[in-house]
């Protein structure tokens, strides 16, 4: 009904405008506005350009196909053969028996590795110092401070040069590990030192 | 078959040898890496224990072995070992060292004259292996403790137990057997006397 | 269930200090059900003794050993040398056998600890191992023994009698057990190695012995089904009245100890021999069986052929005093001397 009835409203109203313009015609061009007359030309669509959209802004590289499931996989959990990236617990540790310190089957405990090559870098230095740049000719021996020359045969230190670091023996460089470590060492320096390097 | 026997031209190491030599990945190609072989080499001689990759101490260590055995074997005298030495040690007061150190040291010496031993790894470092190589009779703190055998450990307790049992049990019939072997012999005696006695008669 | 309401009953006229003697107690028991008892009795009263413990007091306990020398403050009467482990690692753990207190005492890894001293571990390769390898013996007998009494059918009742002293140098540790119901078993190969195999299984469990010093009344009460051990607890409450008692997984048994911690820490072993004994009817028992084996700490590689030499000798009779050997027989006492002072 309601349609209806704005279709014809909407009749009536052309019908009176047609009628107002065939009697009055259209205003009169006194009337108009003076301006410029020439026309420009309609402007014809550009042609696309990256350009356009680059200007000031950026954009965003995105993917344009879908990573499989058992690529995601890989780059998640790595190839157990080459690259493993969860967590593995090793099952290869032992405990020093000398520290008490965790290491790999089949390595030098840590611990004790750092131990001996600090003791090891100073004696090198030692022996550096005390040969010089002349031909080596002699074998060396270590001897650390309160320590005196074992009795041997002549002919065991024929050829040997002695090198005496500046400081005592430590505790754990010794051959003798057999010995209890019970006795109190004694302070006296005319005890022979067990054993030599 | 007018082939020389091997064992004499070159004397055997004792260490395991790779089919293969290593290629040590070097910009100036197989003369790269003898050069950097000879420099370890050299440094294993001067300070008798280094840390080094796996791969570049494996392979200076053959060479610093052969380098040993054909100096022990021929001696200070023989030219080609002279320019080897000369050649492979970098600092010529380590020629010296070589056939006046180290060849008295390892003439009697039934065992591989250097040591290689793995060293243990830093934290988070899953991939670079590395050794200690190190000369033996060296005058450094060992690096392993080797724990000395207890006779008081329970095996050897009863291992001792069971030596001791067997001697015993040993001993008592060696005892046993020289009273019957006295006995043997007595009467294969009398025997004899006997056998004399009728070849006489007869 | 039966049985539990059975021993409720029995603990609370412990508790009461009445006279049980009156009484009656079945001596009708299977040796599951004997064992369960008893491991259920051992249960309550280390229940009861801890709660005796009443305010906990502390103590400072002196660790001397790797990784570092330190000091630990312990509950008395209740922390053992095995927590004092627990703080330190799994290798103080799972290695020492014995504890070593104040450098002179050898203290069991379970036993709660009493004041504050100082504190070692011992493991086999101590320097001076005496102590943990008799303990060690002492711990396989005693296992020999839970592995009678599991091995055999309900049908053969098991009556453990005892072992001896640890002689390593005998070469096989030994178990005098009692099987009535058997008047001449000689063991099949076959049955060895059963034996071995149940052995084996029991050692797996990796059971901790547990230790405990009870009274002789409940001493008696829990080996009421064992003549022998019942005949046994009044001669060894003689000292002080107290027995102790260790626990392995179900099986309790009297020993002196010290023990090992763990009974994962028996490796390689074998059981090797059963002999009969026997002798005059004085505790009115006319043989025994001696169960033999020999065994080796977890961790000691020994080479097959050693370890056969090993088993060979342990096949033989061992010579350790037989129950019924009474110190009349002068001869071989005279042997049973001169192992010991080999040893």
């Amino acid at each position: 009904m309601f349609p209806r009835f704005i279709q014809v409203v909407q009749h009536l109203k052309n019908l009176e405008r047609s009628i107002l313009l065939s009697l009055f015609g259209h205003p009169p061009k006194e009337l108009a506005l003076a301006v410029s007359v020439n026309q420009q030309p309609k402007p014809t669509p550009k042609a696309f350009s990256i350009h356009d959209l680059i200007g000031d802004g950026f954009l965003l590289a995105v993917p344009k196909f879908r990573r499989t499931v058992e690529k995601r996989l890989n780059r998640k959990f790595g190839w157990p053969e080459y690259v493993w990236k969860p967590f593995v617990p090793k099952t290869n540790l032992k405990t020093c028996h000398e520290c008490g310190h965790h290491h790999e089957q089949g390595r030098l405990c840590g611990n004790c590795y750092k131990k001996i090559g600090k003791e090891t870098k100073e004696i090198q230095g030692e022996i550096l110092k005390k040969l010089g740049s002349g031909p080596i000719e002699q074998d060396v021996i270590v001897l650390y401070e309160g320590e005196t020359l074992p009795d041997q045969q002549k002919e065991f230190w024929k050829g040997k040069r002695i090198v005496e670091m500046k400081k005592e023996r430590p505790q754990w460089f010794s051959k003798n590990l057999l010995q209890k470590s019970t006795q109190q060492p004694s302070k006296s320096t005319d005890v022979k030192p067990t054993d030599l390097a | 078959m007018n082939q020389a026997e091997v064992s004499k031209l070159v004397s055997k190491l004792r260490m395991n040898i790779k089919p293969e030599h290593r290629r040590l990945k070097n910009l100036k190609g197989p003369e790269g890496r003898i050069d950097k072989l000879r420099k370890t080499v050299t440094g294993l001689i001067k300070f008798e224990r280094i840390e080094l990759n796996i791969n570049r101490g494996d392979e200076a260590r053959q060479y610093a072995e052969r380098l040993i055995s054909e100096a022990i074997r021929h001696g200070d005298c023989h030219k080609p070992t002279m320019d080897m030495a000369n050649f492979w040690l970098l600092e010529k007061q380590l020629v010296h060292k070589l056939f006046k150190v180290l060849v008295p040291r390892f003439e009697n010496s039934t065992v591989s004259y250097t040591k290689m031993i793995k060293a243990p790894k830093a934290q988070n470092t899953e991939h670079t292996n590395k050794i200690v190589l190190e000369l033996r009779g060296n005058p450094y703190p060992d690096l392993i403790v080797k724990q000395p055998n207890n006779r008081l450990w329970i095996q050897n307790v009863l291992l001792d137990a069971a030596k001791y049992d067997y001697r015993q049990s040993k001993i008592s019939e060696i005892a046993a057997n020289i009273g019957k072997d006295t006995q043997l012999s007595s009467s294969s005696l009398t025997a004899n006397n006997k056998g004399g006695t009728q070849k006489e008669e007869s | 269930m039966k049985m539990k309401r059975h021993v409720t009953c029995l603990m609370k006229k412990l508790t009461e200090k009445s006279h049980f003697s009156t009484l009656q107690i079945t001596r009708f028991l299977s040796t599951q059900e004997a064992i369960e008892r008893r491991s259920y009795l051992f249960t309550l009263e280390k229940k009861r003794q801890i709660e005796n413990v009443g305010r906990i007091e502390k103590i400072e306990v002196q660790y001397k050993g790797i990784p570092k020398d330190c000091t630990l403050v312990m509950n008395k009467n209740i922390s053992t040398p095995y927590d004092c482990a627990r703080h330190l690692s799994e290798w103080h753990m799972e290695s020492s056998v014995l504890a070593l207190l104040d450098g002179n005492l050898h203290w069991d890894m379970h036993r709660p600890l009493t004041e504050s001293c100082t504190l070692e571990f011992q493991n086999y390769k101590a320097a001076e191992p005496q102590q943990v390898n008799k303990a060690f013996w002492r711990t396989c007998s005693l296992m020999l023994g839970a592995c009678a009494t599991v091995a055999f059918k309900d049908t053969v009742p098991v009556h453990l009698h005892s072992f001896p002293l640890p002689d390593i140098r005998s070469g096989s540790f030994i178990y005098d057990v009692d099987l009535p119901t058997l008047s001449d078993w000689q063991p099949t190969h076959q049955e060895v190695l059963t034996l071995a195999a149940e052995y084996v299984k029991l050692c797996r469990k990796a059971v901790p012995l547990e230790r405990l010093e009870v009274g002789e009344e409940l001493a008696l009460e829990m080996f009421v089904d064992n003549e022998h051990k019942s005949k046994q607890i009044p001669n060894i409450a003689k000292t002080n009245g107290k027995v102790i008692l260790y626990r392995a997984g179900n099986h309790v048994d009297i020993s002196r100890g010290p023990l090992i911690s763990n009974t994962a820490q028996i490796g390689r072993l074998a059981v090797t021999a059963v002999h009969k004994l026997t002798g005059p009817t004085e505790d009115g028992v006319s043989q025994l069986y001696r169960f033999q084996g020999v065994a080796l700490p977890k961790g000691v590689v020994l080479d097959h052929f050693a370890f056969s030499i090993l088993m060979d000798r342990a096949k033989k009779l061992n010579p350790a005093r037989s129950p019924f050997l009474k110190k009349e027989d002068p001869e071989i006492n005279e042997q049973i001397e001169n192992v010991a002072a080999q040893a």
